[in-house]
């Protein structure tokens, strides 16, 4: 029954955003690239216990990695988001293995200057890059006939989004969840049962990193340009507000972080004056205070009650 | 009921199936009805760059004004404005919103971020109207939608450096030195007075650049000062602006110091830099409302009237909410002499607008179509600021034209 129920939910979100307008379906484009990112924050952060301020700009690397690849090499979509999480993935190793050998805050701080230094390095090689402007590449070829171009990529985003649950959902059952959180419990705890902390946190990582590089192919592949200004450390900094007010241990938590990091602003903006801000601060205070766990927790209680 | 897993993905499966064939592009006449044109607008209302929000402000009480009057052949200017607090991914979704939503007849933006969408304007051949000078937004023959409002900031360096040359005709070439802030804005205005002293009629100075995070330039100031350079041609805003401005007179520089005109504001900038403020240049398009000499200027006297009346509260003193009062009359005044109001009409008309002076615009400053940059203004009053009051050095310069 469980099991039915949640295939008939994840089904009617994956075609439901369909039936509404191509602004509409390109909104929840962007909600489904954010989701995916949002599991790769959870699984960093809520599983292993690691905290990055530069996911941002990882997602920045994944986008401009598939821009180039399909603009410049002529790759296909599905191929060139591929690579783009298997370079994400490269990049992460290489920030992971030093920062992540020393405790404490190291890895906060490496992502920071990824985050920082992301806009203005983009914007220095612009022969490459495209400068401040970005690029754009074609868009991608319809994934069936019949859709729009924001349906397509909507759907496109979905269902990666489903696969990427089904895989974390997987691992964070498996071998190597339960090292993630015995690591994250305590580190000292996990050495003397014989895992291999800073392998483990590495993998983390890079796992991580991959995830958020594929969400950020995607992610091109929605809005269709992307610009250097687009992965500001503002952007890093939003997403784990949103990994965070979602929820950072449930498989629902990305999702609703997602909803909120697209839609909240978006509904508030017309209230004017500095109302944006404040509403906005009052959802995550709200969040941080009533729902430890995120706002997905709401639907725990909700099925408690009825 | 019990709902199988093959059931759900069947059902799933049918939904897809029935929701292809989504709704096709409709261009044309979208936005533009027997009683109305309907406009869209994308600024940032919260964040850093809220106070650029009053753009839309003051081109709407325009529109109002005009709508009162009876509105453009019968027909009333809405704009419907969005925030995007100058994120690109909201001014992404914020066009596509207006486009696809709203169905507006154009779009129009602010700055670097709604780059992200410039594209895709080209696609829905939705018109675009960005309040930017970037020299990369003056290219109409690669982006035909898409058109900007202010003066090319590269044009505007280079009628700096002219000017400089001119005006140092007799004591051997002028040696301009610059400090930029490190975005695409200043590489343009480096860039523009680059383009202007390898033709050999000035040298280039020293050069240097600053962070946009900093607050301090006094280290660059040191580095460009030098008994060599005739003059300080920069494009420094905000909190740096200020402190630049007190650090320059400090070391007693007595030649030019040139700030950029969109970083002119009496009110932002001169007014808090103090007594340091006398004697600073810049080339100048907009009439600052806060300059006094304008307290009886009968275009500001008509601008104030129309923003008390219709400016929903805005400040009529502050320079931001006359720059976009101005793209208000320029907009309206390619609407109205659209042959028919269709995007192509009125991106052409915009391109071809004849010589127009406006309320807000400096005097000898006209409006005057540019197919090639897609910009109306480029000239320039040369200006050097007295304490209280911008008094012009010379007549209006105009730029080369069509070059960007």
């Amino acid at each position: 029954m469980r099991t039915s129920l949640r295939v008939t939910g994840l089904a009617a979100m994956v075609t439901l955003p369909l039936f509404l307008s191509g602004f509409h379906s390109f909104q929840f484009g962007r909600v489904a690239c954010v989701a995916i990112l949002l599991v790769s924050l959870n699984l960093l952060t809520g599983d292993a216990g690691q905290i990055s301020v530069g996911h941002g700009a990882l997602m920045g690397v994944g986008a401009y990695t598939t821009a180039l690849l399909v603009k410049h090499i002529g790759l296909p979509y599905a191929i060139a988001i591929a690579a783009a999480a298997v370079a994400c993935a490269v990049l992460g190793a290489a920030i992971g293995l030093p920062a992540l050998r020393i405790r404490g805050l190291y890895l906060a701080l490496v992502t920071l200057s990824l985050a920082i230094g992301l806009p203005p390095l983009l914007k220095r090689f612009g022969d490459v890059t495209g400068g401040p402007l970005g690029i754009t590449p074609p868009p991608p070829d319809l994934l069936m006939p019949g859709l729009t171009p924001s349906q397509s990529t909507y759907l496109m985003s979905a269902l990666t989004l489903v696969a990427v649950l089904l895989i974390y959902t997987w691992l964070r059952r498996s071998a190597l969840g339960r090292r993630f959180a015995a690591v994250k419990a305590s580190e000292a705890m996990a050495v003397t049962c014989g895992i291999r902390v800073a392998a483990t946190k590495t993998l983390a990582f890079t796992i991580s990193s991959a995830v958020a590089g594929l969400a950020g192919g995607l992610y091109l592949s929605v809005v269709g340009t992307i610009t250097p200004d687009t992965f500001t450390v503002m952007l890093s900094v939003t997403l784990l507000v949103s990994a965070v007010v979602g929820g950072l241990r449930s498989a629902t938590g990305p999702i609703v972080g997602a909803l909120f990091f697209v839609f909240v602003p978006a509904l508030t903006s017309g209230m004017g004056g500095q109302a944006p801000q404040i509403v906005y601060a009052l959802v995550v205070l709200a969040a941080v205070y009533f729902f430890r766990d995120g706002l997905a927790t709401i639907f725990n209680l909700a099925r408690r009650r009825f | 009921m019990r709902i199988t897993p093959t059931a759900a993905l069947a059902g799933a499966i049918l939904m897809l199936a029935t929701a292809c064939g989504g709704p096709s592009n409709t261009h044309g006449e979208q936005g533009v009805s027997a009683t109305e044109i309907l406009l869209g607008g994308t600024f940032p209302k919260t964040g850093p760059l809220a106070s650029y929000g009053a753009l839309a402000t003051g081109m709407n009480a325009y529109f109002k004004k005009v709508n009162a009057d009876g509105g453009i052949s019968g027909r009333k200017i809405r704009l419907i404005s969005l925030d995007d607090a100058y994120d690109p991914s909201r001014a992404a979704a914020n066009i596509r919103e207006l486009v696809l939503q709203e169905k507006v007849f154009a779009v129009i933006d602010f700055g670097g971020a709604p780059v992200v969408a410039r594209d895709y304007l080209q696609q829905a051949k939705v018109p675009q109207f960005g309040f930017a000078g970037l020299t990369a937004l003056s290219d109409v023959a690669t982006y035909p939608y898409t058109r900007s409002w202010w003066p090319d900031i590269g044009q505007e360096s280079r009628v700096v450096a002219r000017y400089l040359a001119e005006r140092n005709a007799g004591g051997g070439k002028a040696n301009i030195a610059t400090i930029t802030i490190n975005n695409d804005a200043g590489h343009d205005y480096k860039r523009g007075i680059e383009t202007y002293t390898s033709t050999g009629a000035a040298s280039l100075g020293k050069t240097t650049t600053y962070e946009p995070t900093d607050t301090d330039v006094s280290s660059q100031v040191n580095t460009v000062r030098d008994e060599a350079t005739d003059a300080m041609a920069t494009l420094v805003t905000g909190a740096a602006e200020i402190s630049m401005i007190k650090y320059v007179a400090q070391t007693r520089w007595t030649k030019p110091l040139f700030l950029y005109s969109g970083a002119s504001s009496i009110t932002s900038f001169l007014k808090p830099a103090g007594a340091a403020a006398k004697g600073v240049y810049s080339a100048l398009w907009l009439k600052d409302p806060a300059d006094p000499q304008w307290a009886n200027d009968p275009g500001l006297r008509n601008y104030r009237s129309i923003i008390g009346t219709h400016g929903d509260g805005a400040n009529p003193e502050d320079i931001i909410v006359a720059n976009g009062y101005g793209f208000g009359e320029a907009f309206v005044a390619a609407l109205k002499s659209a042959k028919e109001l269709t995007p192509t009409a009125l991106l052409a008309a915009w391109d071809t607008l004849p010589a127009t002076s406006l309320d807000v615009l400096q005097p000898g400053i006209t409006l005057k179509g540019d197919p090639k940059t897609g910009r109306p203004i480029r000239s320039f009053q040369i200006a050097r600021f007295d304490g209280t009051s911008w008094t012009p050095q010379g007549k209006v310069v105009d730029a080369e034209p069509g070059a960007s």
